[in-house]
């Protein structure tokens, strides 16, 4: 990969992190519960059974819902550590799942 | 509900809309002229009041000379070939080509479904604009193109939802607050009311509206994420794997099934007529059209089989869209969002609402603002909330006074139809500017309100009337002229919301109700607004 764009996705992801430990609620409302309901949706796409076109479509329409609860989320937990660890692990999990499974071609 | 988790709600509740609520306005604002884009395309275009005909006349003869010639130019990839309709009374195609060059072309003509004369060509326009400025803010290709746009109209769906959930969570008191209207109060409390009632009453069209408008907005999003995430970058592998392959050509030249064929189907279960075709592989052995009817149900846009474009035998083609649990929650999803499942009265409902949550979401952004200007919270100084306040004004009616003035664009055009469009977005734009700095200006947000308002009623008639007057076509004559009901509705809708707006303009007091109690008691202490 090249230099300049590592070091960008480094510079990125630091600054994430900072902005994590800083203010953990507000970024999670506005970058970690993004992150994790594509990752969380990519990975029910993949392992979730029935017909692929069909799981896609049902998929599609609960995107918007399940990122509307995640956000909501947020600001509903008491502890702003346990929403900042909850969305970074459900991203996390399905970001392995997503990685791991071979897409149905 | 403890005491801190409904702080953080009420933040929450309060940031989402001050962060995006300018955003949401726009979107929702921009999406109450959206409702009416058939009708509008109507009014713009001239060549489209002619009087539907039951019996077109055969156009297979001129299309295929059309065809022909669009052959010369590379290979055809695909056509829609639309026949008349109430909103479009005419036969008209369009092509997409891939030309020897290697670059695509769009090709498209029309033609009179009586004498089959080709139609002037006409460029899109106001209602383009104003319909794909709500779906996608016409977001430039240079910034990423439309489909950044429509993922940020579905983030303010997402935005509105969550917004939705947090108001009703924040109002413990819903029953008293359903009837709870404080008009003789102040003005803060006024609007404080005015927001909760309107929140309310309207709760579950505002919480369907911003979930298909984040589903719309979002699954153009979704489908490049999930390649990227889930097909390793492969858009098109994740395309196939959720619609089908499209079907391929096989080489063998053919005579093509001849459109009159096709105007005369029916279609198998409903016995509705063929509203458009669209083709595939024209000219080979394997060519497939599929041809869409008017839906058996009205939450649906169109129903579609696919024949052999040879044949006319049904064929399958998983591309076309099968009648599956999920298909058809889906194809709900634009008639809900647009209205279009219920006639005019349904989509004037739908009008009154979004103007409503217009409404709302301006009045949240006053209150907080106002809170700040006359109350004890905020940081800020007071010249950064006036700032903020006549922001709010311009952007909001901004908006409004530049959707109205359009309406004068359309008719006074004069450039080449290549431009039209460009020209749309500059005047919008330019309009939309020119109020948020009179917002500036003024000095009185009040003041500067009342003042757009007059204008844009003023604008809206100027229009109705330039319309009549340009096209030939007074709008009296529209009821009695076949073709041209929907340019009479939409020339007596601009003169009786003009009319309100300058009614409404004219009524109010002169300054901000509470400025004038203020005024009268200390002369001396007049604030400024």
């Amino acid at each position: 990969m090249n230099l300049i764009l590592m070091g960008a996705a480094g510079l990125g992801l630091a600054g994430i992190a900072f902005a994590t430990y800083k203010a953990p609620r507000l970024t999670s409302v506005i970058f970690w519960s993004l992150v994790a309901t594509l990752l969380l949706t990519s990975a029910m796409l993949l392992t979730l059974p029935g017909s692929f076109s069909e799981v896609a479509l049902w998929l599609s329409l609960a995107v918007p819902i399940i990122w509307a609860a995640f956000q909501f989320w947020c600001y509903w937990d008491a502890n702003k550590w346990r929403v900042a660890g909850g969305l970074i692990a459900f991203a996390a999990i399905g970001g392995v799942i997503t990685f791991l499974i071979e897409p149905p071609v | 509900m403890d005491r801190a988790r409904y702080t953080r709600n009420y933040d929450l509740h309060s940031w989402t809309g001050v962060t995006l609520g300018l955003f949401v306005f726009v979107v929702s604002f921009s999406g109450c002229i959206a409702l009416f884009y058939h009708e509008l395309l109507a009014w713009e275009d001239p060549a489209k009041r002619i009087e539907l005909t039951q019996a077109p006349a055969p156009i297979n003869e001129t299309l295929t000379a059309w065809v022909d010639d669009l052959e010369r130019e590379g290979e055809i990839e695909f056509m829609n070939i639309s026949f008349p309709t109430v909103y479009e009374p005419y036969y008209r195609v369009f092509g997409h080509v891939h030309a020897q060059d290697g670059s695509h072309e769009d090709h498209s003509a029309r033609w009179h479904p009586q004498t089959l004369d080709l139609l002037p060509q006409r460029e899109e326009g106001m209602a383009r604009w104003l319909y794909d400025f709500h779906r996608d803010l016409m977001w430039p290709a240079e910034l990423g193109g439309r489909t950044i746009g429509r993922a940020l109209v579905g983030v303010a769906g997402v935005i509105l939802m969550l917004s939705i959930i947090t108001g009703v969570i924040a109002h413990t008191k819903i029953r008293e607050e359903l009837f709870s209207l404080r008009y003789l109060r102040s003005v803060r409390l006024k609007w404080q009311d005015t927001h909760k009632v309107l929140g309310l009453w309207g709760l579950p069209f505002y919480a369907m509206i911003a979930f298909t408008g984040a589903f719309l907005g979002i699954v153009a999003l979704l489908a490049p994420i999930t390649a990227v995430l889930a097909f390793k970058g492969d858009q098109e592998a994740l395309i196939d794997a959720v619609l089908g392959e499209p079907p391929a050509a096989v080489g063998v030249a053919a005579p093509m099934l001849s459109m009159d064929d096709i105007v005369g189907m029916r279609h198998p279960g409903s016995g509705h007529k063929p509203l458009y075709v669209i083709t595939h592989n024209w000219g080979d052995q394997a060519a497939v059209f599929d041809v869409y009817f008017e839906p058996d149900t009205e939450l649906k846009i169109v129903e579609g089989i696919s024949i052999s474009g040879v044949t006319g035998e049904p064929v399958h083609n998983p591309a076309a869209a099968v009648d599956t649990p999920a298909n058809r929650v889906i194809a709900a999803v634009t008639p809900l969002h647009y209205g279009t499942f219920g006639g005019i009265a349904l989509k004037g409902l739908y009008f009154v609402l979004g103007l409503a949550l217009c409404v709302i979401t301006a009045l949240g952004l006053m209150m907080w603002i106002e809170r700040r200007l006359h109350g004890k919270e905020g940081k800020r100084s007071k010249r950064f909330y006036r700032g903020l306040s006549r922001l709010n004004v311009g952007v909001c009616m901004g908006v409004v006074v530049a959707s109205a003035g359009l309406f004068v664009h359309n008719v006074l055009y004069a450039g080449s139809e290549s431009s039209r469009l460009v020209w749309t977005g500059w005047t919008y734009f330019g309009i939309w500017f020119a109020a948020i700095a009179y917002a500036f200006a003024r000095k009185d947000e009040y003041r500067a309100t009342v003042e757009l308002m007059a204008g844009a009623g003023v604008t809206l008639i100027v229009a109705a009337l330039l319309n009549g007057a340009a096209t030939g076509h007074p709008i009296w004559q529209g009821f009695s002229v076949d073709g041209h009901g929907p340019t009479a509705w939409i020339d007596i809708t601009l003169l009786g919301l003009g009319a309100l707006a300058i009614a409404l303009a004219a009524l109010l007091p002169k300054q901000r109700p509470e400025a004038r109690h203020k005024t009268r008691l200390t002369p001396s202490a007049a604030p400024a607004e």
